[in-house]
């Protein structure tokens, strides 16, 4: 593959044009968000950590939040020609890591991640074209911005397209 | 979380973690029968991703057993080994079983998270007169970065800055061992240095 791997950390958004990618390794309870607008050709990837900024009085960094990160990045994706009304999200993450053998989650954090996530893209109109969220076990999402196709690379499992 | 420590401070959750760890690498010499050494307890104030480089890469597929503390002082225990380490000790651990299938190795790392977990709890418990209760252990084999953030993020520590008291168990002189954490959720380590009267 051509083009550069550009890498999105925790509580962390960017974008990418042609022929780079975006990549967030090790998603766990968090969740990452993959945006692209097919028509201008650019891709944007959060991994946000929480779902609500609301609970928390110390927001230094508002990347982290799913509330506030979405839409930053739906904002900076705009900045740089984007069009809302394009844009497509693919979501992944938000797994359960720590399992019992009777297979009760002992984290519920991943899943509120996942719910926020879908709650506030639907606010914004921004129709989620594919998920693999849930689990107990760690994802690492990839975004190519020439196609926008979106890889999720887990342990034992091998890469597949989202 | 803010983690405003002097050195008086740091000193005492070095001492602590030491006590604690010398009690669990104790335990983990007598159940491998080998020799078990141990660095010298850090209080770790780094940035989420320095303190993961300092196991391995993001993606390393690594074994990790977690406890949850509950009581005085809540908080996660989390033991982190790598693949071939793990196998090592799981090994040492089942000498005399025959057919050793993957199932037996997950309750073999329990076990051991219990083991280690719960003589930490135990010494910690003692030494400061906290009830501290560990929960059953939880096993899980991923990515590196999946299973440090959630533990981080369970512990309720947000920051970009997080603390763990961390030691490095080695055995036989060999780099294969284990990372040992313990990661306070805020307002545990108060509770640790107030009943030592710091």
């Amino acid at each position: 593959m051509e083009g550069k791997e550009i890498k999105v950390g925790i509580g962390d958004l960017n974008i990418a044009f042609p022929p780079d990618r975006l990549i967030t390794i090790g998603l766990g309870s968090c969740v990452g968000i993959a945006l692209y607008d097919d028509y201008k050709k650019i891709a944007g990837l959060a991994h946000i950590m929480l779902p609500e900024s609301s609970k928390f009085t110390n927001n230094s960094n508002p990347m982290k939040y799913a509330d506030l990160a979405i839409p930053m990045l739906v904002e900076k994706m705009i900045q740089n020609g984007a069009r809302l009304n394009n844009l497509k999200a693919k979501i992944a993450g938000g797994a359960s890591m720590f399992q019992t053998s009777d297979k009760t989650p002992l984290m519920d954090i991943g899943s509120r991640n996942a719910k926020a996530v879908k709650e506030i893209l639907q606010k914004l109109r921004i129709p989620i074209l594919a998920e693999d969220l849930g689990g107990n076990y760690g994802r690492t999402m990839i975004i190519e911005a020439d196609t926008g196709k979106v890889y999720i690379r887990t342990v034992g499992k091998g890469i597949k397209e989202l | 979380m803010e983690f405003n420590l002097n050195e008086i401070q740091l000193d005492a959750l070095r001492e602590i973690g030491n006590i604690g760890a010398g009690n669990a690498a104790t335990a983990l010499s007598q159940l491998i029968n080998k020799k078990v050494d141990m660095s010298v307890p850090q209080v770790d104030i780094l940035l989420f991703n320095d303190m993961l480089t300092r196991i391995g890469n993001e993606e390393d597929l690594v074994i990790a057993v977690l406890l949850k503390v509950f009581g005085d002082a809540p908080g996660n225990i989390l033991f982190v080994m790598k693949p071939d380490s793990a196998r090592i000790i799981a090994d040492e651990m089942l000498e005399g079983f025959s057919e050793i299938n993957e199932d037996l190795y997950y309750s073999v790392y329990q076990e051991l998270g219990n083991i280690l977990g719960n003589s930490y709890l135990n010494a910690l418990s003692k030494f400061t007169g906290l009830n501290l209760i560990g929960s059953v252990p939880y096993v899980v084999e991923d990515m590196l970065a999946a299973i440090l953030s959630t533990s981080f993020i369970d512990a309720e520590q947000y920051s970009d800055y997080v603390l763990a008291i961390d030691t490095k168990f080695t055995q036989d002189d060999k780099e294969s061992g284990g990372y040992f954490f313990f990661i306070p959720k805020p307002g545990s380590l108060e509770a640790i240095l107030s009943k030592l009267g710091l």
